[in-house]
């Protein structure tokens, strides 16, 4: 455990003396990207490990104290190994795409920062230290998004990301309220054991659909899923490892955790979340002109995956799906980012006279593709039939809607292929080995680490229980999957439209069903309105203030002499006089007459004799 | 012969002798004047001692050969005082004596 804390404080501190010093002493670059492989080392170490938790003090309330706690099990161990072998490789990847930068320095910190956020958000076995992480894992996404800040898209998408990602934080932080109040402590392992009563069952309630809000804003699930697409505004391997890979999966991961927490009206909330999204996301990708956004819509449809696994009940199957996807997925960005890199082309359009070739990245991006689509024996089709399955059993209609996004998924993704890689091919580029190594070391996952890391799928597919229901599941997602590269291969290989899709239908899809749009004319442009009022009203009363200020003083300035002369010199002058008419009386007492004093002295004595 | 009368006796006296240290201009003449304020008050002690007690007290007498003693005194340094000013100044007179006024 020790190992692992110093692992990950060192990733941190590289990532600050990178951010502080990087420009001059460039080398500080690779001490980010050592302590990431040190990191992944460690993660197989984790796994050998029996369950461990460590605590720091962190603050006193009072007689509660708040302690940072952090502990190793099978699933923390997992996360560990996914998200330092993904960071290293897009850290590898961005040493070649990243390379003409010229704050590449920056670029690296912040990788280095956000790898430490996500590993302390995945060791994180309390409330608060995950909230904390959590946090910064969105700083991190803000810094990246918005690195090309110069360009207005990429800052205002940061913006978008920040504050949508906020509206969920904001469940975060009533669930936090709620479960101190209820619990007085932060440890899942505690309040796990105190969840037995039914007490804490109404707690557990409200607590659930307030993380539940907060993994929909992290996890871009409906209704908040809008600045997702935005997000790819950012450098391409920043998509590749926090939109595809990791801290969307956080909101994914946070579920898994305290899955004890969740009731079952939540847990159906949290299935028709699941299902709409993905529904949304596939849709909304048939008509995406622009290859990333193409693929964030595809992220989001199969985050909508992921939910409707855990509303579905089988954590098992949406962590699957979530290891699986963050491998393809981003072997996706990263050779999309290969293509763009070569050819200068973002967008399908660009390439529709194209004739290209990219003997590497050309197979990595089908195999991608392939597991995305979920064909066997891709890794993609293990964990996306686990995902079917799960829901199959908690409800029919909803399956049938995610096979449905199945066939979606296949369609659009072989639709981006074929729109970049056509038959005739003549335009020969590829990148360099730094780029190409980590694709095909990610197309290697993509293909095996279904087999591979669950293996007990393999025995439980050929012989199960549940034989007809099984089946049932099994031929529907494949069906589904093949029916959808089909027909994306007569519409966009063959180029035999058979159906055009109505106008509307593809507007909708295009603009990501107008949500941007509600989002603006429903809240944006109200608050821009008020915001313009309250300003209004600022500088009228701060502004009037201010002048009323200045007249006064004018005012007085400028009878400034007036009143010099008049009261000034008065009172000087009529004090003069005061003092001369006292001492003109006191001067008598000094005349220096023998009688006088004698006078004086007799009379005040006696005064004070008859009056005291 | 009461208390009270000897007392008025000795007021007047007093007052007397007041009256002649603010009126008169020569300064022997106001030394003549301290002098009978003296002999006033001491009337009011011996007056005191005499009348108050049940018994015979000397207090009051002690009290009066003192005072006479100082009288005695004060006279000798006065009149020597006096005599310096007129050496000074030849003049007794109190109006002329003004060298203290600035």
């Amino acid at each position: 455990m020790n190992l692992v804390l110093t692992a990950i404080t060192g990733l941190f501190l590289s990532s600050i003396l990178t951010l502080l010093f990087g420009k001059k002493y460039y080398s500080l670059i690779f001490l980010c990207l050592i302590f990431t492989f040190v990191n992944l080392v460690l993660s197989f170490y984790a796994f050998s490990i029996p369950d461990q938790a460590i605590s720091f003090p962190w603050f006193n309330m009072g007689k509660i104290a708040i302690e940072f706690t952090l502990k190793i099990d099978p699933l923390a161990a997992f996360m560990y190994f996914l998200v330092s072998c993904i960071s290293f490789l897009v850290q590898i990847y961005s040493l070649e795409y990243m390379k003409v930068d010229s704050r590449k320095h920056s670029y690296f910190a912040f990788l280095g920062f956000f790898t430490f956020a996500m590993l302390g958000l995945i060791l994180s076995a309390d409330f608060l230290s995950i909230f904390f992480f959590w946090e910064l894992v969105g700083v991190s996404s803000y810094l990246l998004i918005g690195f090309w800040y110069e360009k207005n898209e990429a800052a205002n998408a940061a913006k978008k990301a920040f504050l949508t990602t906020k509206i969920g934080d904001l469940g975060f932080l009533l669930a936090l309220l709620l479960i101190f109040y209820y619990f007085k402590t932060f440890e899942f392992k505690s309040i796990a054991v105190m969840g037995g009563n039914y007490e804490s069952f109404k707690a557990f309630g409200l607590i659930s659909l307030l993380l539940l809000m907060a993994a929909i804003g992290k996890s871009a699930q409906f209704p908040l899923q809008t600045w997702l697409p935005g997000a790819m505004a950012g450098p391409t391997p920043v998509s590749a490892l926090i939109h595809a890979a990791t801290m969307v999966a956080a909101g994914i991961y946070l579920v898994s955790r305290v899955y004890f927490l969740f009731t079952p009206f939540t847990l159906e909330v949290m299935l028709i979340v699941g299902v709409l999204t993905a529904l949304i996301g596939s849709f909304a990708a048939l008509s995406q002109l622009e290859i990333k956004k193409i693929l964030a819509y595809s992220t989001i449809s199969q985050l909508g995956f992921m939910m409707s696994a855990l509303g579905a009940g089988s954590v098992y199957a949406a962590i699957f799906h979530l290891g699986t996807h963050a491998f393809f997925k981003s072997l996706l960005f990263l050779s999309a980012g290969s293509i763009t890199l070569n050819f200068n082309k973002t967008s399908i359009e660009e390439f529709k006279k194209a004739k290209i070739k990219m003997p590497i990245t050309q197979k990595v991006f089908l195999i991608g593709l392939l597991a995305l689509s979920g064909i066997p024996p891709l890794s993609g089709f293990f964990s996306k039939e686990e995902v079917l399955s799960a829901v199959y059993l908690a409800n029919r209609f909803y399956f049938i809607a995610l096979i449905l996004a199945t066939f979606l998924t296949a369609f659009y993704s072989f639709r981006l292929y074929f729109s970049i890689f056509k038959k005739e091919q003549k335009e020969t580029k590829e990148s360099g080995k730094l780029i190409t190594i980590p694709l095909m070391v990610l197309s290697i996952f993509s293909i095996f680490s279904g087999m591979i890391f669950f293996p007990e799928i393999l025995d439980v597919f050929l012989k199960s229980a549940k034989h007809q229901n099984k089946m049932i599941i099994l031929i529907s997602g494949l069906l589904s999957a093949f029916l959808g590269i089909f027909f994306a291969y007569i519409v966009y290989r063959r180029k035999l439209y058979i159906l055009k899709m109505p106008e509307l239908l593809k507007n909708l899809s295009l603009k990501g069903f107008y949500f941007d749009e509600i989002y603006s004319k429903l809240i944006i442009i109200p608050i821009d309105f008020l915001a313009e009022k309250v300003k209004l009203i600022d500088e009228l009363i701060i502004h009037g203030t201010i002048k009323l200020i200045r007249k006064a003083t004018c005012i007085l300035s400028g009878s400034g002499h007036l009143t010099d002369e008049k009261v000034i010199d008065k009172v000087v002058n009529l004090s003069g006089k005061l003092l001369i008419r006292e001492a003109n009386v006191l001067k008598i007492m000094q005349s220096g007459n023998l009688r006088t004093y004698l006078y004086i002295f007799i009379f005040g004595f006696l005064f004070f004799i008859l009056v005291f | 012969m009461t208390l009270q009368n000897l007392l008025i006796l000795s007021t007047l006296l007093f007052i007397i002798g007041l009256y002649g240290v603010l009126t008169r201009r020569s300064l022997i003449q106001m030394y003549m004047a301290i002098e009978l304020m003296f002999n006033a008050v001491n009337i009011n002690f011996l007056s005191f001692a005499y009348f108050n007690g049940s018994e015979i007290n000397f207090k009051g007498h002690v009290f009066v050969l003192f005072i006479i003693t100082v009288a005695a005194v004060e006279a000798a340094v006065g009149l020597a005082l006096i005599l310096a000013i007129y050496r000074r100044s030849n003049t007794i007179e109190a109006d002329k004596l003004t060298n203290l006024k600035h």
